[in-house]
């Protein structure tokens, strides 16, 4: 008995040196990956409103005046969903477009919020805040449906943001 | 000989996936596209090959009664750092199939090698044991990709770029326009070109095995 706890002791001992090994040398380029990753869906969400990029180096080159940039997290069915909100202020109120940056929500049945598989969250483009609050459950992922809106909602609600580059 | 024997007997005659229907789960979530196949077979195979070696490196001192949770730690370990690997090597990749290559430690052909030949056999041995595995699974699951692409998407070598890690080069072959059968590219489709290939491989090779 006493043999088998310490040979399970000794292999944990030896695979966890072997993935924080692993972990240390990755974790920097992973880093890296996540920010290149949510700045790319950023320009793309600007571009695709027509509001001219910023640059990260001078923060005063846009005026927060007319739109922001939010960054939500919601829990969803499984893990938070991470999206960036883009909140543009109109002469008919506040207006919100959404893109999910990371989620884990199950393949082929949440992952419809997801731009890059379906358009869905594409057509929910510049919707009003009383658009957004009436938006449809997806039947077998309300969890999913739910942590979108909740996150929409929090976008209207929420004070501060920004409009410059993230990262 | 015997290592070259026993290698291509794991890839033709014992083949995991057409022979013993081991690992079928990650097997038809994965293969709807030849690239997405193509990464979780590099991946199998990463984990398969050196959870085998070490297995097999460890086999005197893993206790026989505790053996199957020492089994599952190593695999889980190599499939976590196959993982970190992709996250940070292949990004836009991993997006589309993270999900799906943690669940290779539930791939049961890797368990399988690991009960019924690492914990028996030399280092050498199970190398080439573990290699014609991972031989014998990538075959099945490329062609499995190849037919569910072409079907279900009328396209080829769609995402091959950014398993390459070069987002802006597309390597897409267009064949139809409009998917034939977009049916093959959902679950279901996956049971069904399965059953057709399997039916096919049964056919081809009953005569010589």
């Amino acid at each position: 008995m006493i043999k088998a706890i310490t040979a399970v002791f000794l292999l944990g001992l030896g695979v966890s040196f072997f993935l924080s090994l692993t972990n240390h040398y990755t974790q920097d380029k992973i880093a890296k990956n996540k920010i290149l990753h949510q700045s790319q869906i950023l320009r793309k969400l600007l571009m695709d409103h027509q509001i001219e990029i910023p640059e990260p180096a001078d923060p005063t080159a846009s005026d927060c005046s007319n739109w922001i940039i939010r960054k939500i997290e919601s829990p969803g069915y499984s893990g938070n969903i991470e999206s960036l909100g883009l909140v543009q202020f109109r002469k008919e109120g506040a207006v919100l477009s959404l893109r999910i940056i990371n989620h884990s929500e199950t393949p082929g049945i949440g992952d419809f919020i997801d731009h890059r598989k379906n358009s869905w969250i594409k057509k929910l483009d510049n919707k009003t805040k009383q658009e957004w609050s009436a938006i449809d459950m997806v039947s077998g992922a309300t969890i999913t449906s739910k942590a979108v809106r909740t996150i929409a909602m929090i976008s209207f609600e929420s004070e501060g943001g920004q409009c410059v580059l993230l990262g | 000989m015997y290592y070259w024997d026993n290698l291509a007997q794991n890839v033709v005659k014992n083949n995991p996936v057409w022979v013993q229907l081991l690992g079928l789960c990650p097997l038809l979530a994965v293969s709807n596209t030849l690239a997405n196949a193509l990464a979780l077979a590099g991946a199998s195979a990463f984990v398969l090959i050196s959870s085998n070696t070490l297995i097999s490196i460890l086999k005197s001192h893993i206790p026989n009664f505790i053996r199957l949770p020492c089994f599952v730690l190593i695999i889980s370990t190599f499939t976590t750092i196959a993982v970190l690997l992709l996250e940070a090597f292949a990004f836009e990749l991993y997006l589309q199939i993270a999900l799906f290559i943690q669940i290779i430690v539930t791939n049961c052909a890797i368990l399988e090698r690991a009960e019924s030949f690492a914990s028996k056999n030399s280092i050498l041995a199970s190398f080439f044991d573990a290699l014609g595995t991972s031989i014998g699974f990538a075959i099945a699951i490329i062609t499995l990709g190849l037919v569910r692409e072409i079907l279900g998407r009328g396209t080829l070598l769609e995402n091959l770029n950014l398993l390459l890690g070069q987002p802006n080069i597309s390597y897409t072959i267009v064949f139809f326009e409009s998917p034939p059968i977009s049916l093959a590219n959902f679950p279901p489709g996956a049971f069904i070109v399965a059953g057709l290939l399997l039916a096919l491989a049964k056919t081809c090779f009953s005569k010589k095995i």
